[in-house]
């Protein structure tokens, strides 16, 4: 398995998979499924953009990009990532780190490609017909976009919140089990694994009553917080927030926002919104990104007090957006 | 009644200037009354209707009705209806089948193009004459087998009327899924078929059960395509290749037979008291499913 993956490097070195030898399959971190046989674009060898493959020395931590060696070890890393609609790039050349049990917000104009950022980080860009994507994309050392990388592992260990509540037309117990029951998990650990994650998320307090009510029952925010849980409960490592906040109320809102600093003790946790309030209250590292480039990203606290760019500065001052 | 208010300043008045309050009040009244007048109109036919028909076949309905054959000038309905039931039992079968996956197909995996030719040709086939599928039947399934009318015949032919409204229904309630749910499916990890058997197929359920429903209520009453197929009999059919009779038949073989023959005329009104009583069950089933649904999804397609 790790050999399929090892034939299908691209062109960064990366460090050999850590798989605790204690860990179950599915609990591992390694995406690769020796049946998955699918070709994705992103295997073509030449990237489109002009400039040239990193020198092999660019590895995680190493890079300009990221800060210095107090950081927690990096666990999406992405490398000269271009999105393609046609002729026209949706992302240029983007390159960053995501570490682990950090927070790290993404800002921006609407339609700069926030979205269409994270939205490659687990490959649901796949869903969006006529996207190309080129570029590298590693979760701990493994191209995502590997021939042998099997994506309902990926987004599973890589979960996602989106825009709007999406809770599914089920109880609240069966949301939160939807992924569980995909991968066949036993009743004992579904009921477990449930109550944990519905605690985690923050809702068990208030839901422990009746967890078989319908999920569409519930209020805007708790709708929200379901859709955290559900991704907590297949055990991501990962998880990526689309404007989580944007369809919520104040209080609904602060209870997320408290929510992701419960998560970032474990989880590395990644916030698109264009609430630069948001980003300054949640984030422990911002991103700014703007019409597809990434323009700055630092320490949060020193994007917005002492950006280097002038364009981060006006963005964050608001004489823009 | 509003009236000017001396007291007010000019433009401070808000109320009618005196005559429009009466016209407008008036062509309320008037609106009311037509709408009033259109509605009875509608109703009327139909109660009309049910009671001339339960008045001639409701005196002599009894347990015979229902459990004796039709033979000479007397007996009862009931090879008619377990032919109705037989020849209805296959067409949904077979409709539901083909209908249910060209839905799926059209709604989920075609090509938009495809979808579209497909969905076209949906609608060209629910407007075909149904006396022309029935001729079509009788071509196909009558001489051409050498199998002479026969019962399979007709729940084929009847089948093949019902397939498109089962078809559009069915392609509708998956295009009606909201496209929220799909990227939520796949971003826990389902794969398409798996969004399709937990997420998308409930949603669709309703829509599709109902427009199930309907096309039987629709084939219940189709009569050519039978008679064209199915043939008649007044016996049971002990196999699928022999022909059958069935309510509608029954109508159409007895209606103008003269009075002094006229238990036949009688039997053609049960006939025709049973199908209504069979419409109105598929049809009241149809509301208590999707008002049922309609409670458990509020909110979903907000
Ligand atoms: N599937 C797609 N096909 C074509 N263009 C797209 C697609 N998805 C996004 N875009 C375009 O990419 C740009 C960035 O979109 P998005 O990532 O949603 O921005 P943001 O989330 O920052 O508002 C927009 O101009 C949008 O129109
Ligand atoms: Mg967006």
């Amino acid at each position: 398995m790790t050999a399929a993956l090892e034939d299908e490097l691209s062109y960064l070195p990366r460090p050999p998979l850590p798989i605790p030898a204690s860990a179950k399959p599915r609990d591992a971190e390694d995406l690769g499924k020796s049946s998955f046989s699918g070709v994705h674009p992103m295997s073509s060898p030449s990237p489109p953009s002009p400039t040239a493959p990193p020198s092999p020395s660019l590895g995680a931590g190493s890079s300009p990009w990221a800060s210095p060696a107090t950081r927690p070890p990096s666990v999406i890393t992405v490398r000269e990532l271009w999105v393609w609609a046609g002729k026209k790039a949706i992302l240029s050349d983007i390159n960053l780190d995501f570490a682990e049990r950090e927070v790290t917000a993404i800002i921006g104009p609407s339609g700069c490609g926030k979205t269409t950022l994270i939205r490659t980080l687990n490959r649901m860009t796949e869903v969006s017909p006529g996207l190309k994507v080129r570029g590298s994309i590693q979760y701990k050392g493994q191209d995502i976009y590997g021939r042998a990388v099997n994506p309902v592992l990926l987004r599973q260990r890589v979960g996602m919140v989106f825009q709007r509540p999406t809770v599914f037309p089920l109880s609240v117990f069966e949301n939160v089990a939807f992924g569980l029951r995909l991968n066949r998990e036993s009743r004992d650990v579904v009921e477990t694994k449930v109550v944990d994650s519905l605690k985690r998320a923050g809702l068990y307090e208030e839901l422990k009553d009746n967890l078989h009510r319908s999920a569409l029952t519930l209020s805007g925010g708790q709708q929200q917080r379901l859709c955290i849980a559900r991704a907590l409960a297949v055990n991501p490592r990962v998880l990526l927030l689309d404007e989580p906040t944007s369809s919520l109320d104040p209080s609904a809102t602060q209870k997320v926002e408290d929510l992701l600093f419960e998560l970032k003790r474990e989880y590395a946790v990644i916030i698109v919104t264009h609430n630069m309030q948001q980003a300054a209250r949640v984030a422990d590292r911002t991103a700014f990104l703007y019409q597809g480039k990434l323009i700055e990203v630092d320490e949060t606290k020193r994007l917005f007090e002492n950006p280097r760019e002038k364009l981060t500065e006006s963005y964050v001052t608001g004489r823009f957006g | 009644m509003a009236v000017a208010n001396p007291t007010l300043a000019f433009g401070e008045d808000l109320s009618y200037a005196r005559g429009r309050l009466l016209v407008r009040l008036g062509v309320d009244r008037v609106i009311g009354w037509v709408l009033l007048l259109a509605f009875v109109i509608v109703l009327f036919p139909l109660v009309d209707m049910l009671g001339w028909i339960a008045e001639r076949a409701l005196p002599t309905f009894t347990w015979a009705t229902l459990a004796d054959n039709q033979i000479g000038t007397g007996g009862g309905l009931h090879s008619m209806i377990l032919g109705t039931l037989l020849i209805l039992g296959l067409s949904t079968g077979i409709a539901t089948a083909i209908g249910v996956l060209a839905g799926l197909y059209t709604a989920e995996f075609a090509p938009r193009r495809v979808a579209e030719v497909g969905r076209l040709g949906g609608y060209l086939l629910a407007g075909v004459p149904a006396i022309v599928l029935g001729y079509f039947g009788f071509y196909l399934l009558v001489l051409y087998t050498g199998w002479n009318y026969n019962t399979l015949a007709g729940g084929i032919t009847l089948g093949i009327f019902m397939v498109p409204f089962i078809f559009r229904t069915t392609d509708l309630a998956f295009t009606n899924v909201p496209h929220d749910q799909k990227e939520a499916a796949l971003a826990m990890g389902s794969s398409r078929w798996q969004y399709l058997y937990r997420v998308a197929f409930p949603i669709a359920m309703p829509t599709m059960l109902s427009g199930v429903f309907l096309a039987m209520a629709l084939g219940l009453g189709e009569t050519a395509p039978l008679l064209l197929t199915a043939g008649w009999s007044n016996t049971v059919p002990t196999n699928l290749l022999e022909p059958t009779g069935y309510l509608t038949g029954c109508i159409w073989n007895f209606y103008d037979f003269p009075s002094t023959f006229g238990h036949y005329q009688t039997l053609a009104f049960q006939a025709a008291f049973l199908l209504i009583v069979i419409v109105v069950i598929l049809n009241v089933s149809v509301q208590v499913i999707a008002e049922h649904y309609r409670r458990k999804l509020r909110g979903l397609f907000a």
